[in-house]
C-alpha cells in the first residue's frame, strides 16, 4: 500500500506541475459532461420515458459512469499508454525493479481531468438526478467499483500489445467502444445483449447494474457488481502475467542508469 | 511550374494518408466494430422510445436510424485527425515539417483526404448493410443520392478544417484535447449527432441550425428525413457558407501558429 501511495503522490504531483492546465482541463471535461447532458435534457423534453426511465435516472447513470471513468483515469491513467509502453519496449526499467510492474504502470500517469469527471457526477447525483446526500455513499461505492472495471477493461485491451505489437490504435478504438456503450441506458437491450455486455464485454458493469443496483436497492446487484470488480482486476493481473511471458526486450535497459 | 510540382507533392501526400489508413485494418475493423454497435445501440434506444406521443408520423425508428448512420458515417470516417497535428507540435517534427517546400497545413490536409479516401467507402458499405439490416429498409429516394453524397463530402471538409484549427491550438494551449471535447460536444449537441435538430425547442433550435455544426452532421444527415429538393439546396447553400467561412479562419489560424512556432517554438 506504501509502494502504492508513493507512487500515485508522485503521479498526482506531477500531473498538477501545471496547476493552470490542470484545472482548465478538469473544467472543460466537467463542461463537456453537461453538454453531453443536453442532449438526454432535449430527449426527455419531448418523450415521458424511455422503458421507464426518466431524465433523473439519465442523470444517475451518467453520473456514474463519470465518477468510474474520472477516478480511473486520475489514479491509474497510465493504462491508457501501456500498449504503446510495450510495444516500444518500454517496460524494461519496470522489469528491473523489485516490484511488479503493472502497478507502477497504472500508477505511472494521473489525468488531471479525471477530477473534472469526478466532480462533475457530485452534480449528477446531487443536483441533476435529485438523490440526497443519503445516497452519496452508495453511489460512490458503485462507482468506485465500476472504476475498478474500467482500470481492468482497459489493461486487458492494452495487453493486446503482447501479442500484437502495433494494436495501441486497435486497443485505444476498443476501450472508446467500451466507454460509449457505457455511457447509454443498456436496459431497452434484449437479453443476449446484456449478457454479452456483462461479461466479454463488461460495459455493463461501469454503470448499467450499479445503477439498477442504486434504483432498486437490491444488495444482491452490488454483491454482483463487487464481483465483477474483483474477477475483472484478477482477469487483468492474469493476462498481464502471461503477456509478460512474451515480453521480448526493447533495449531500454539503460534507462535504469 | 511550381503549381504542378505542389499538386503532385500533395498527390504524393495524399497516398501517404491512403497507406496510413491502410495499414491499419484491426483499427478499421474495430471503428467499424464501432459504427455497428452505436446503430445497434440506437435502434434499441428509438424502438424503446415512445415516438407515438410526438405525433409526427415522419420520424419512424427507420428513418431515425439512417439519420443516424449518415452522421456516424461522417464521424467515423473521420477519426480524430487533430492528434497528428498536435503530436508533431509537442514533439518538434513540425519544425522538420516546416523545411518542405510544400505548406504544412496544406500538406495535413492532403493526407487527411488520403486517408478519408480509403475509409469512405468502407463505411459507408458498414453503415449501409448494418442500417439495412437493422430497419429492412432503405428510406432514401435515389434521386437524391448525389446531393447527398455532395453534402456528405461538404461536411467532412468542414469537419477537417475545424480539426486543422484544434490541433493547431496546441501552438497556444500545449495540449488541444480539452478543446478537442468542447468542440465534439458542440458537434454532438449542435450538430444533432444523435437527436435531429427538428426535435430541439425552438430558438435553440434555429441557433443550432445555423451553426456551423449543422452544416457538418445535421445538414446532410436531415436529407434521410426530408429528401425533397428545396430542402437538400438550402442543406447545400449552408455547408458552402460555412466552409468558405471556415477555409478563411483556418488559414488564419495557420498562419498565426506558424508564426508564433517561428518566433517561440512550443
Amino acid at each position: 500500500m506504501r509502494y502504492a501511495w508513493t507512487l500515485l503522490r508522485m503521479s498526482i504531483g506531477s500531473a498538477f506541475a501545471r496547476p493552470i492546465a490542470a484545472l482548465s482541463a478538469m473544467l472543460l471535461m466537467a463542461t463537456n459532461n453537461f453538454l453531453f447532458f443536453i442532449t438526454f435534457v432535449i430527449y426527455f423534453r419531448n418523450f415521458t420515458s424511455l422503458k421507464g426511465w426518466v431524465r433523473e435516472d439519465l442523470a444517475l447513470l451518467i453520473g456514474v459512469c463519470c465518477w468510474a471513468f474520472g477516478l480511473a483515469v486520475f489514479l491509474a491513467g497510465g493504462f491508457r499508454d501501456l500498449a504503446t509502453t510495450i510495444g516500444s519496449g518500454g517496460l524494461d526499467p519496470y522489469l528491473g525493479r523489485p516490484r511488479h510492474p503493472l502497478p507502477a504502470l497504472l500508477f505511472s500517469q494521473s489525468i488531471p481531468s479525471g477530477l473534472g469527471d469526478m466532480g462533475s457526477a457530485l452534480v449528477f447525483w446531487t443536483v441533476l438526478s435529485h438523490r440526497g446526500w443519503a445516497d452519496l455513499p452508495m453511489l460512490l461505492l458503485v462507482g468506485t467499483l465500476g472504476a475498478v472495471v474500467v482500470a481492468a477493461t482497459a489493461t486487458l485491451l492494452q495487453c493486446l500489445a503482447f501479442w500484437m505489437p502495433n494494436s495501441g490504435l486497435l486497443s485505444e478504438e476498443l476501450f472508446q467502444m467500451f466507454m460509449m456503450v457505457a455511457y447509454y441506458p443498456e436496459h431497452p437491450f434484449g437479453f443476449a445483449v446484456r449478457f454479452v455486455l456483462l461479461t466479454v464485454f463488461p460495459a455493463g458493469f461501469v454503470a448499467m447494474m450499479p445503477v439498477e443496483a442504486v434504483r432498486d436497492g437490491d444488495p444482491r446487484k452490488l454483491v454482483a457488481c463487487a464481483m465483477a470488480a474483483l474477477a475483472y482486476a484478477g482477469l487483468a493481473g492474469w493476462v498481464f502475467e502471461r503477456g509478460l511471458r512474451r515480453y521480448t526486450s526493447g533495449s531500454r535497459i539503460i534507462e535504469l542508469r | 511550374m511550381q503549381l504542378s510540382s505542389n499538386s503532385s507533392a500533395l498527390r504524393a501526400f495524399a497516398r501517404i494518408g491512403w497507406r496510413r489508413a491502410a495499414a491499419e485494418p484491426l483499427a478499421t475493423a474495430a471503428r467499424g466494430g464501432l459504427n455497428v454497435l452505436a446503430l445497434g445501440i440506437f435502434w434499441a434506444f428509438w424502438r424503446a422510445t415512445p415516438l407515438a406521443e410526438l405525433r409526427r408520423p415522419e420520424l419512424t425508428p427507420e428513418r431515425l436510424i439512417w439519420y443516424l448512420a449518415v452522421t456516424e458515417w461522417i464521424v467515423f470516417s473521420t477519426g480524430i485527425p487533430y492528434r497528428e497535428i498536435e503530436d508533431d507540435i509537442r514533439s518538434g517534427a513540425l519544425a522538420t515539417n516546416l523545411t518542405r517546400p510544400i505548406d504544412y497545413a496544406r500538406a495535413c490536409c492532403a493526407q487527411w483526404c488520403g486517408g478519408i479516401a480509403f475509409r469512405l467507402p468502407i463505411f459507408a458499405l458498414v453503415g449501409f448493410v448494418a442500417a439495412l439490416g437493422l430497419s429492412g429498409t432503405v428510406p432514401i429516394d435515389p434521386a437524391m443520392l448525389l446531393a447527398g453524397l455532395a453534402s456528405v463530402l461538404l461536411a467532412l471538409a468542414i469537419l477537417h478544417l475545424c480539426h486543422l484549427m484544434i490541433g493547431l491550438a496546441t501552438i497556444w494551449t500545449g495540449s488541444a484535447a480539452p478543446l478537442h471535447w468542447i468542440w465534439q460536444k458542440g458537434l454532438f449537441v449542435l450538430g444533432g449527432l444523435i437527436i435531429p435538430l427538428s426535435l430541439y425547442p425552438a430558438p435553440f433550435r434555429r441557433f443550432a441550425e445555423n451553426s456551423p455544426f449543422a452544416a457538418m452532421l445535421s445538414a446532410p444527415a436531415s436529407l434521410a428525413l426530408d429528401p425533397s429538393p428545396g430542402h437538400a439546396i438550402a442543406v447545400l447553400r449552408l455547408q458552402l457558407i460555412w466552409l468558405i467561412v471556415l477555409a478563411g479562419m483556418a488559414w488564419l489560424t495557420d498562419r498565426a501558429a506558424i508564426a508564433r512556432f517561428l518566433e517561440r517554438g512550443t
